[in-house]
């Protein structure tokens, strides 16, 4: 199997975790009697991202009725989300959906990988971001400027 | 026809020896009334006389005391007038005299106290003249001690301290400004306006090579 792409089922560290969790609780009922996938996925995921998994499952071969087989691609999903860069990043507004969507377009386009964000508010920083990543920090806000700014002003030269 | 007039002058001589009899007794108990009557008048008699003359004397005799006591109780008026005049006149001499010696020793007792007052006031005087004295030129010493020593040092830690409280004042009106402005800028953005300094701020951190 090639590297799954799990980017349309999640954009943040937290909804990382939410999804792999329920990923676990589905693992654990497929050796049920009445075990059904896609009620499973339904009741866990809701219809849009059921669909995105049966799909995933198409592209990638998987037979459904084989318990064991479901069970291994299941896992690589976990494995996948669980060895996802996280990026903390902290910014100056709340962000909307979109705003996550295009971050994780960004990511997937420039990087050529998938991020996790792991989001922090903070109005002080006025704009931009503040990000952190593998122990570096990088502060591209607008705080710094402003600081200088200020600093000018208070002792002009 | 004899025994009948017998029995009847024996019956007519005892009736009349009877009526004797009672005659002669009638006439010996009224004699004995009489002489009891003669008696009894007798006793009465002297027994008035008896209480007459007590009375007599008994009114002699009331007529004696009355007499004395009234003579009695003269002559005690007449004393007694002339005690109270000498026991009155010697109590106003006695007033008179306690008066003056009273007197007499209040203003002796008064210019002692007055003396005393014044020697005592003179004394008090001084003493706080004395400790006034020695007040003052400790005063004196601890002002020029005070000026020598801890005035200046005290004019310096007040301006540490005036420079530390201006530090700080400027310090907190620097927060106040920068946070308001902060926020101020923060808000004056639009959405827009935040997603494009975040991709150029994601566009920077790639230039940097801040993800490799």
């Amino acid at each position: 199997m090639d590297k799954l792409d799990v980017s349309y089922f999640m954009k943040t560290k937290s909804q990382a975790n939410d999804f792999s969790t329920r990923l676990s609780k589905i693992i654990a009922h497929l050796y049920e009697t009445d075990f059904n996938l896609e009620k499973e996925l339904l009741d866990e995921f809701g219809i849009q991202k059921k669909d995105k998994i049966m799909t995933l499952l198409r592209t990638n071969e998987v037979n459904i009725d084989k318990v064991d087989v479901l069970k291994v691609f299941l896992l690589k999903m976990q494995d996948t989300i669980a060895h996802l860069p996280v990026l903390d990043i902290t910014i100056a507004f709340e962000p909307k959906e979109k705003t996550l969507q295009d971050m994780t377009e960004w990511f997937i386009m420039n990087i050529k990988r998938q991020m996790l964000l792991n989001i922090t508010l903070n109005t002080d920083i006025i704009g931009g971001a503040q990000l952190g990543f593998n122990g570096k920090y990088f502060d591209a806000s607008i705080k710094p400027a402003f600081e200088k700014a200020l600093k000018e002003t208070e002792h002009p030269q | 026809m004899l025994p009948d007039t017998f029995f009847q002058v024996m019956s007519i001589t005892a009736d009349l020896v009877l009526f004797l009899f009672v005659g002669h007794y009638m006439y010996r108990l009224y004699n004995k009334e009489k002489e009891i009557e003669k008696r009894e008048k007798k006793i009465d008699t002297e027994y008035h006389q008896v209480v007459d003359d007590a009375l007599t004397k008994e009114r002699r005799i009331l007529e004696d005391a009355t007499n004395e006591a009234e003579q009695i109780i003269a002559d005690t008026q007449f004393v007694s007038e002339g005690s109270k005049n000498e026991v009155d006149q010697a109590l106003e001499d006695m007033k008179a005299d306690i008066r003056k010696e009273v007197s007499a020793m209040a203003q002796s007792y008064r210019g002692k106290y007055q003396d005393s007052l014044v020697a005592l006031t003179n004394e008090s005087l001084q003493g706080f003249k004395a400790v006034s004295t020695e007040l003052q030129e400790s005063l004196q010493k601890q002002v020029a001690e005070f000026h020598k020593t801890m005035l200046p040092n005290l004019e310096k830690e007040l301006d540490e301290y005036k420079q530390s409280r201006m530090k700080e004042t400027d310090q907190t009106i620097r927060k106040i400004v920068q946070k308001v402005s902060q926020e101020f800028l923060n808000k004056s953005l639009s959405i827009d306006d935040h997603q494009k300094l975040l991709v150029d701020a994601l566009e920077k951190a790639k230039r940097e090579g801040f993800f490799e």
